[in-house]
């Protein structure tokens, strides 16, 4: 016998490897590269004057200013997710609340909302002129300050806006929850308020932990929120302060913000790391007994539960919306909406706005081009990780998480950085174009279309890849007559998630925009911010609605693609 | 279509020898069985043949051509192996003529030969009729039958069957044995079937691999196994054979057959050539043993308990020399109370070897 004949030996096709380095070539560029360039900055490449620098930033009151308030901010906010998202997940969980999947839907609405969309929404709720006070007949005295420009108010936006972090993770707790504790608590007479407390909220800490964290890491990136109502009410907060920096004093003092940047950067770190450590902690008990399902009855409880969880659900996700569309279509700001007075100017005034009407381009390509290219980006990684078990691809499967989990702004120091000087052979500049905002977004939304891509690439069964590979195919061949077309509906609500995102983006577009490349979210920003609340709101609500489409869309891709279960965040 | 020779093949996890070498000649054209309690290795050795495991050590050979062993590996892709999976893996988003073809795509065959040899493995299974079809409007046995046209078309060296009958009910489990047995007798192919089911292995296979731990026990023809095991596993694994402890005597009796001592009965075995006298086990099955008639002498025994099947009726005894023990034996007619002193007619048995 001769040693192995036939197809020579067994070594890896190269193809394969191609596609690998392209894929790495891919995070490094977009995902790693951009944040060492940030490290680098601030310790060694700045020109000897590093320590100064440092020294200047560090030294000044302002920084500590804005690094406590992002603090403060963030803790409150927690605590208002926290709080929010456990009692609504506990009462979707663990009774029989009735008319679940809508209360599911309208506790996660507030992360389809963007942060500076809310942010105005709640802004009209609560404002002078809102329908809120003429309903409960409150007269809101003239010269008084909208509540919401305050510490207190960021907190309370902050904290709803990430509410459904803490309710997806203490859902997804209770779901892995064995019901027998819960059943032996009751054989030993323990009534629902004792179960909750000694025995479910304790099991459920991993959950909380990672939940509260995520939504903590949220907050102090936030720059919708703190910019729209902590500007006015002179509260500073580190996105802002960077924001306001490098406004002013432009790309000179580049070195300072990055320095911001790295405080925020190393805040979120510590976030992260006891998220992961939440995480880690989590039981991972997918073969449980019986799932808890609904182990109480509200009996007489029933009527004011209901009422306060409607009013709640009634105030964080449709109240708003409703102020928002109600301003967007006022003749002007104070003149009362009836039948007679309402009108549809501002939203002519958008489309006629070239402005608006850029934005509504720039950001219509900024998403599609994000999501086509997370899609074609996420499968072949996905599969090289999980199917092939690349090491080299592992690696680059974590790194892509960076750029998303960390706040956008530190991202958007980042892009600069790099893009700032004249690229090699071209030797023209992306800084103040359309591509820079293209590049930092490539970058930022990885991550969000890798996840359900990954989902549905896992769900592939091994034996039907075997089953190609007994027939002939390579590896890149089976990816593509095989894993591609069956991971493809989970790849393409991937791809609706980023779009939804990028199409509403505000943090990463705040630093990166220039005049004739604005995105959709900056001109919400900058109409609000110019006193044009009527037509800030009417480009707000028009994001909105397409936002919603998406969802929808996105929720049908789900039901007829048949994904497995995770996929869409607020399907969890 | 291939012979395969496997050559001290093992293939170790950690501190386990799933496989341990095994050495195996399986001629071309035949259909193998491995057969074996779950967990003895029979999936990892299919495995191997497919080319997904590599071998630690030595060889498995298509014909003369090595495909494991010998510091190289030839991968699945190019190996020529077809297979039958558990659940047929049939891809979901092609229709059966697109399942059946895409190893001859892959090959980049011309369109109107890749056609005809399609229409050839679909018409051989007959499911021409439902070349359109998608895997998801198919019944459980029609997929079976795209899945072994799918082996077909691709010509393979060797089709390997992985458990393929588990999923079915016990209805569509006979029928669907005898279309293996028929795709068999049509293609000639060398068929490797993985099996925890004895039955199936014995009606479907040319020879049967029991595996245990790893190890095979013994390689031969169903009737082989079944009245001479080599192992006291094989024995009570396949037909839940009794094994029970004899002293066999030097003699021979006037049918060829040796004399021997159970408990102090003599009973007459059959025993391989040349076994030495002396204490030894003896493999009786529930047919070789009947209650004694009036007078006619037997193993001493107290009836245990019944079962009832209808035609039959299986009772269980304690041999009143080694009660902790259970025999087992058939009655048509009315078998004797529970509580009953009978004794065992010892009609046939084999002596296991050393």
């Amino acid at each position: 016998m001769t040693a192995t004949v036939w197809g020579g030996a067994g070594r890896r096709p190269s193809g394969e490897t191609l596609l690998l380095a392209l894929v790495a070539g891919y995070v490094l560029v977009f995902c790693v590269v951009p944040l060492l360039r940030l490290f680098a900055e601030a310790f060694v490449l700045g020109a000897g004057g590093a320590a100064e620098t440092f020294g200047r930033v560090l030294g000044a009151s302002r920084t500590w200013q804005a690094t406590w308030h992002t603090l403060e901010a963030g803790l409150g906010a927690t605590a208002v997710s926290l709080v929010l998202g456990t009692v609504l997940a506990l009462l979707v969980g663990l009774t029989d609340l009735r008319w679940k999947s809508l209360v599911v839907f309208l506790a996660i609405m507030p992360l389809l909302i963007p942060a500076q969309i809310a942010a105005l929404a709640w802004l009209e709720l609560l404002g002078p002129s809102s329908f809120l006070y003429d309903l409960v007949g409150y007269d809101f005295p003239a010269g008084q300050r909208n509540p919401l420009y305050s510490r207190e108010g960021i907190m309370l936006l902050m904290g709803i806006e990430h509410a459904p972090m803490v309710f997806l993770a203490v859902r997804a707790g209770l779901r892995a929850l064995p019901a027998d504790q819960v059943e032996a608590a009751r054989a030993a007479g323990a009534g629902p308020l004792r179960i909750i407390g000694s025995v479910l909220l304790p099991m459920l800490r991993p959950s909380l932990i990672a939940g509260g964290a995520l939504a903590f890491v949220s907050a102090i990136g936030n720059f919708g929120v703190p910019a729209l109502l902590g500007i006015p009410a002179g509260y500073t907060m580190l996105t802002t302060l960077v924001y306001q920096r490098l406004n002013g004093f432009g790309i000179t003092i580049l070195g300072q913000v990055a320095v911001l940047a790295m405080i925020l950067a190393a805040i979120a770190a510590i976030g992260l790391a006891i998220q992961a450590w939440g995480l880690s902690r989590r039981s991972q008990a997918i073969e449980r007994a019986a799932a808890l399902g609904t182990a109480f009855s509200l009996g007489r409880w029933r009527w004011p539960i209901e009422t306060a969880v409607w009013a709640v659900l009634l105030m964080i996700g449709v109240l708003p919306l409703i102020a928002l569309s109600s301003t967007s279509l006022v003749q002007a700001l104070g003149v009362p909406l009836s039948w007679e007075t309402w009108t549809f100017d501002h939203y002519r005034e958008v489309f006629a706005n070239p402005m608006t009407s850029r934005a509504f381009q720039n950001s219509l390509m900024l998403s599609s081009l994000a999501a086509v290219s997370s899609v074609l980006v996420s499968v072949p990684l996905s599969y090289l990780t999980l199917t092939r078990r690349r090491g080299l691809a592992r690696v680059l499967d974590l790194l892509a998480d960076a750029p998303y989990a960390l706040p956008g702004i530190v991202l958007a120091i980042a892009v600069i950085l790099i893009l700032l000087p004249p690229l090699p052979v071209v030797g023209i500049s992306l800084y103040n174009s359309f591509w820079i905002l293209l590049f930092a977004y490539l970058g930022r939304f990885l991550a969000l279309g890798l996840r359900p891509t990954a989902a549905g690439v896992q769900s592939v069964e091994p034996a039907l890849e075997e089953a190609a590979q007994l027939a002939g195919a390579g590896s890149l061949r089976r990816l593509r007559s095989v894993v591609f077309p069956l991971a493809a509906p989970s790849a393409a609500a991937g791809g609706i998630l980023v779009f939804m995102a990028a199409f509403n983006e505000l943090t990463v577009s705040a630093l990166l925009w220039s005049a004739g490349n604005e995105t959709l979210g900056v001109v919400v920003f900058s109409l609000y911010d110019g006193g044009d609340s009527t037509a800030a709101a009417a480009v707000a609500v028009l994001s909105v609605v397409a936002t919603l489409l998406l969802a929808g869309l996105a929720g049908l891709v789900a039901r007829f693609g048949r994904l497995p279960q995770g996929v869409l965040p607020w399907q969890a | 279509m291939a012979g395969v020779t496997l050559d001290r093949v093992s293939r170790v996890f950690g501190q386990t020898r799933a496989v341990d070498r095994v050495s195996m000649t399986i001629a071309a054209g035949t259909l193998v069985a491995l057969l074996g309690p779950s967990g003895c290795g029979k999936t990892t050795l299919l495995r191997l043949l497919a080319g997904f495991e590599p071998a630690d050590e030595g060889t498995v050979a298509f014909d003369d051509r090595v495909v494991s062993g010998n510091g190289g590996h030839v991968p699945p892709e190019r190996r020529r192996v077809g297979m039958v999976f558990q659940a047929y893996a049939l891809w979901p988003h092609m229709t059966v003529a697109e399942n059946v073809g895409f190893a001859l795509k892959v090959r980049r065959l011309s369109g109107a030969e890749r056609r005809a040899r399609v229409a050839r493995a679909l018409e051989t299974v007959g499911m021409a009729h439902l070349a359109e079809r998608r895997p998801a409007a198919l019944s459980g046995g029609q997929r079976q039958r795209v899945a072994l046209a799918r082996c077909l078309a691709m010509e393979p060296a060797v089709v390997l069957l992985d458990e393929p009958l588990a999923n079915l009910d016990v209805h569509l489990r006979d029928s669907m044995q005898e279309e293996f047995r028929r795709f068999h007798r049509a293609t000639g192919a060398t068929m490797v079937y993985v099996t925890h089911d004895q039955a199936e292995a014995m009606a479907l296979a040319d020879r049967i691999a029991v595996m245990d731990r790893g190890v095979v026990q013994q390689f031969s023809d169903p009737a082989t196994l079944y009245r001479s095991p080599e192992t006291a596993m094989v024995a009570e694994f396949v037909g839940r054979g009794m094994v029970v402890p004899v002293t066999l005597n030097g003699s021979a009796s006037a049918d060829g057959r040796r004399t021997a001592d159970l408990w102090g009965t003599p009973v007459h075995l059959r025993a391989p050539e040349g076994t030495a006298a002396g204490p030894a086990s003896a493999c009786l099955r529930q047919e070789g043993l009947r209650l004694a008639a009036e007078g006619e002498a037997g193993l001493p025994a107290t009836v245990a308990r019944h079962t009832f099947h209808g035609a039959s009726t299986t009772v269980h005894l304690r041999p009143s020399a080694d009660p902790q023990r259970t025999l087992t034996l058939r009655v048509a007619a009315e078998p004797p109370p529970v509580g009953a002193e009978i004794r065992v007619a010892v009609d046939d048995g084999w002596l296991l070897p050393a």
